[in-house]
């Protein structure tokens, strides 16, 4: 079992029932990916389907894009950022 | 001699600060037949500016070289708002030497909780000379230039050009992707920052091979998803915080620091603990659109067609209703609510379908609250209050008309209940249409 820390900025916690992060626990033994994460966020928050196709993530405080998402191996106690654009001024 | 009442004082210096303004806008008038007489750069202080920037000049990372940079630097502020306003001051107040605004909008009393720059008296005049008439009164050795134009494809390249740095002020996606594009085009440092609610995003792109906007926001967001101050709020001190931290930036950049940093997203949130979080950045990325390899961006093109949104923070107007008659006018439930209170008929249930926050700002006689996004959830309460009505009209209200659509085609689509309409463009319309004195907000 692995477990992440996932934090939600901006609309991304106004989506996740403005939680400013969770543990999330993912059922794969071996080398789950960002993507796992992000399909394991989406299920307990539906909300977050439309704010992740624009957002940008990070992965122990280094910025990763939606296209490498499937590319990234998570970690035990890994960090994980979901990071909407801030449009607004 | 008589003592002058306090309230015609008052008078007095509001009638002043008007003056002000138009003495600016003169200035300003004047200034625009002139030819540019651009300072030259120099490379000694004054005595003026030494005793005026002694604090700063006493400070390692900046002394008579930085400040001197700073005062040979230009830097073009997008935006005069709550980003811009911070900013601007804050350049003008350090002693850059030149600095362009850009704002097409106009002063409103909405804007006084967070855009500093602007103040009671210049409500209704042109944001470019509320700011310039601000910064004129801190510092007469910075030399201002204002653009009151919508920054757009055909104008960026030519604005832009004229500086060392651009500060991204705005407020939309539309134009934040514009001048992304056109700092990459023109080889300039972009110093962007953003806030919305309570949160902000800062990140210096364009610079010493590091990525563009586009880089790390390859897509736009949608319309609808985008958040922006005039719908969702802001916290009035929340741009201020990234406003400053934009001139701080700038300040770094002019004085040559900023190419010893890797670059960083900063994430900045009043509701978290701690406050500012800081993210990484790769370099450019060799796939961008526009700073990449090979880029499909060679040339400003439409971004409202890009982001699918105008350049301003406008409220979308829905239209969901295909059916006119679902709909009514403000006047027309003017008409209503006159024979329901005088008790001839005009029975009906006001449903306001606005978040709770919103319906205590304001709210019509009578109106019961239940926001849109509870329909679900309260769906038995919603059911009953209809049931109960026994055929008699449900109008729906919210703050400009687009969820009461939604609202109307709930209760008609999985209630059945076909006497149902939407009050057409809210209470925005209300208060415009009907009654001046209801609350705008």
């Amino acid at each position: 079992m692995v477990s992440v820390k996932v934090l939600y900025f901006a609309s991304a916690r106004d989506a996740a029932k403005n939680l400013e992060y969770e543990t999330v626990t993912l059922s794969e033994d071996t080398g789950p990916r960002m993507t796992s994460v992000v399909d394991a966020i989406t299920r307990r928050h539906p909300g977050l389907a439309a704010v992740l196709q624009t957002a940008a993530f990070s992965h122990n405080q280094v910025y990763c894009s939606g296209d490498d998402l499937e590319d990234i191996q998570v970690k035990d106690g890994d960090e994980i950022g979901i990071i909407p654009p801030v449009s607004g001024g | 001699m008589e003592r002058p009442k306090i309230s015609e004082l008052r008078d007095q210096l509001h009638s002043l600060r008007k003056q002000e303004l138009e003495i600016e806008a003169q200035i300003l008038a004047l200034e625009a037949e002139e030819q540019s007489t651009a300072q030259k750069a120099s490379d000694r202080l004054t005595n003026e500016e030494i005793r005026r920037y002694s604090r700063q000049l006493l400070i390692p990372e900046v002394g008579t070289e930085g400040q001197l940079k700073l005062r040979n630097s230009s830097v073009l502020v997008v935006g005069t708002g709550g980003l811009g306003s911070p900013c601007a001051l804050y350049l003008a107040a350090m002693g850059i030497g030149r600095l362009g605004l850009v704002d097409h909008d106009v002063v409103d009393q909405s804007n006084l909780h967070r855009q500093v720059l602007h103040t009671e008296a210049s409500c209704g005049f042109s944001k470019v000379l509320s700011a310039v008439t601000s910064i004129s009164r801190l510092s007469s050795l910075c030399e201002t230039k204002v653009y009151d134009v919508l920054l757009d494809s055909t104008n960026a390249r030519d604005i832009i050009g004229g500086y060392d740095i651009v500060v991204d002020a705005t407020d939309n996606a539309a134009t934040r992707y514009l001048i992304n594009d056109a700092c990459v085009l023109s080889g300039i440092p972009l110093v962007s920052g953003s806030a919305v609610r309570l949160d902000g995003q800062l990140t210096v792109y364009n610079h010493n091979g590091g990525p563009c906007y586009r880089c790390l926001f390859p897509t736009p967001p949608a319309p609808d998803a985008m958040a922006n101050c005039s719908e969702t709020g802001v916290l009035g001190v929340v741009p201020g915080v990234i406003g400053c931290l934009q001139a701080m930036e700038v300040v770094k950049l002019a004085t040559g620091r900023k190419v010893n940093e890797d670059p960083s997203m900063l994430l900045f949130s009043y509701r978290s603990q701690p406050h500012f979080r800081s993210v990484k950045l790769r370099g450019r990325k060799p796939t961008c659109a526009v700073c990449g390899d090979e880029p499909t961006v060679t040339k400003l093109i439409d971004y409202v067609a890009f982001c699918g949104a105008g350049p301003n923070d406008d409220a979308p107007q829905w239209k969901l209703l295909e059916d006119p008659t679902h709909r009514i006018s403000c006047e027309r439930y003017r008409e209503v609510q006159d024979l329901s209170d005088a008790g001839v008929g005009g029975k009906h249930l006001l449903l306001d379908v606005r978040d709770e926050v919103q319906f205590t700002i304001c709210q019509l006689p009578h109106s019961v609250n239940i926001p849109i996004d509870q329909f679900d959830t309260r769906r038995k309460e919603l059911e009953e209050a209809v049931q109960s009505l026994d055929g008699a009209p449900v109008y729906a209200v919210c703050r400009r008309g687009n969820l009461s659509q939604m609202a109307v085609r709930y209760i008609r689509d999985q209630l059945g209940y076909e006497q149902c309409f939407d009050i057409a463009g809210g209470l925005v319309a209300w208060q415009r249409e009907v009654d001046a004195e209801f609350p705008a907000y």
